[in-house]
């Protein structure tokens, strides 16, 4: 069963035969919903450029989240005592000194399309999907349900207002109805995301007072995926332009093992005998 | 003293640059998109120094920042 390893270690979490096969197959329904709206699919590199997500404001509202890509710092010295001794008996790396750090790991999978797409203009609405590993400091870590790092898939839209109002009425229904399908208590849920200081955060006020983001709720205790509509705040942010005005944009994310949990959670271990992700399950 | 409710027109209608004249009692502040997110932080900075109180975070609440109305009756009539 895919969750023996998980038991050993809480933050890795080997997915394998069927229940591989069923995350396969959800990821392939998602991406026929991008597919369905002319989007293309993108792969990019999980490492970030910390200024441009600094740019984003990432760190002033998440700072307890970010991590990133670091190295040690080349002098022999510092090598060679890192290589005699890199980790203390509590299992903690002994960190030597380390070279600047230029990137950080991506906590979502649509972060790198707002950078990739910085100073353009939009001709037309564009409809994407990526699939990223991301990564979040944790303070309590659970296999599947809360893991550092973990697969997110994302369908994006960058327009006008409305082409991205359109885009969001479209995909909501489709979540609602692949939830049913699935056998999955799940509930559209308000929510906001954990800001650092929230209460001094415009952008938690905002996305709190016009509820911008929808959680999807597996059984009010887990959300296994988000809506996300982020006004003009990335068109912003990064001079992403559709028409004479700054991009909207808005995101429908799956976190990829939570959406197995709860496969497990409501349908037992069997993988094989769990419903199978259908592509029609249009309302 | 002035009311909480004319203060609060006169702060919304500034930070959004129109008239005080367009903005009512009953105006939808927040769907009518009359506040920006600068702006809403804005708004609460100003309630909490007329309420002369730190909001909960409970309170950041759409239903009770939905027009001036709202507001009042959830934080009172307080002027200052």
């Amino acid at each position: 069963m895919a969750m023996k390893h998980a038991e050993r270690h809480r933050t890795l979490a080997s997915i394998e035969g069927p229940a591989l096969d069923f995350m396969t197959r959800l990821d392939e329904v998602l991406c026929s919903w991008s597919a369905a709206l002319g989007g293309q699919p993108r792969v990019y590199s999980p490492l970030l450029p910390v200024d441009k997500l600094h740019q984003s404001d990432h760190f002033s509202s998440f700072p307890h989240q970010a991590t990133f890509a670091v190295s040690a710092a080349a002098e022999a010295d510092n090598l060679k005592t890192f290589a005699a001794d890199p980790v203390d008996g509590d299992g903690f790396l002994k960190t030597p000194a380390l070279n600047p750090v230029r990137y950080c790991l991506t906590p979502g999978a649509c972060y790198p399309i707002y950078l990739d797409l910085e100073n353009q203009h939009l001709d037309e609405p564009l409809y994407l999907t990526v699939r990223s590993v991301c990564f979040r400091h944790e303070t309590v870590t659970e296999a599947l349900r809360r893991q550092p790092a973990f697969n997110m898939r994302e369908i994006v839209c960058l327009g006008t207002s409305n082409e991205v109002s359109e885009f969001l009425a479209v995909l909501r229904p489709r979540v609602e109805a692949l939830c049913a399908a699935l056998g999955l208590d799940v509930t559209l849920q308000p929510a906001t995301d954990p800001f650092f200081e929230p209460k001094h955060n415009s952008s938690y006020i905002t996305q709190k007072l016009s509820m911008l983001k929808l959680e999807m709720q597996y059984q009010s205790d887990l959300a296994i995926g988000s809506i996300n509509d982020h006004r003009q705040g990335f068109g912003t942010k990064f001079d992403i332009a559709r028409g004479a005005e700054p991009a909207h944009s808005a995101c429908v994310a799956f976190g990829l093992e939570r959406w197995l949990y709860c496969m497990y959670d409501a349908h037992g271990p069997d993988a094989e005998a769990w419903p199978v992700a259908a592509a029609d399950v249009s309302p | 003293m002035t009311s909480m409710r004319t203060r609060l027109r006169r702060h919304i209608a500034t930070l959004a640059e129109v008239s005080e004249a367009s903005i009512d009692d009953q105006t939808p502040i927040l769907e009518d998109g009359y506040l920006d997110s600068a702006n809403l932080l804005e708004l609460i900075y100003l309630i909490e120094e007329m309420t002369d109180t730190e909001l909960d975070l409970d309170e950041i609440q759409p239903e009770i920042f939905r027009n001036i109305d709202t507001i009042c009756t959830h934080f009172g009539e307080q002027g200052s």
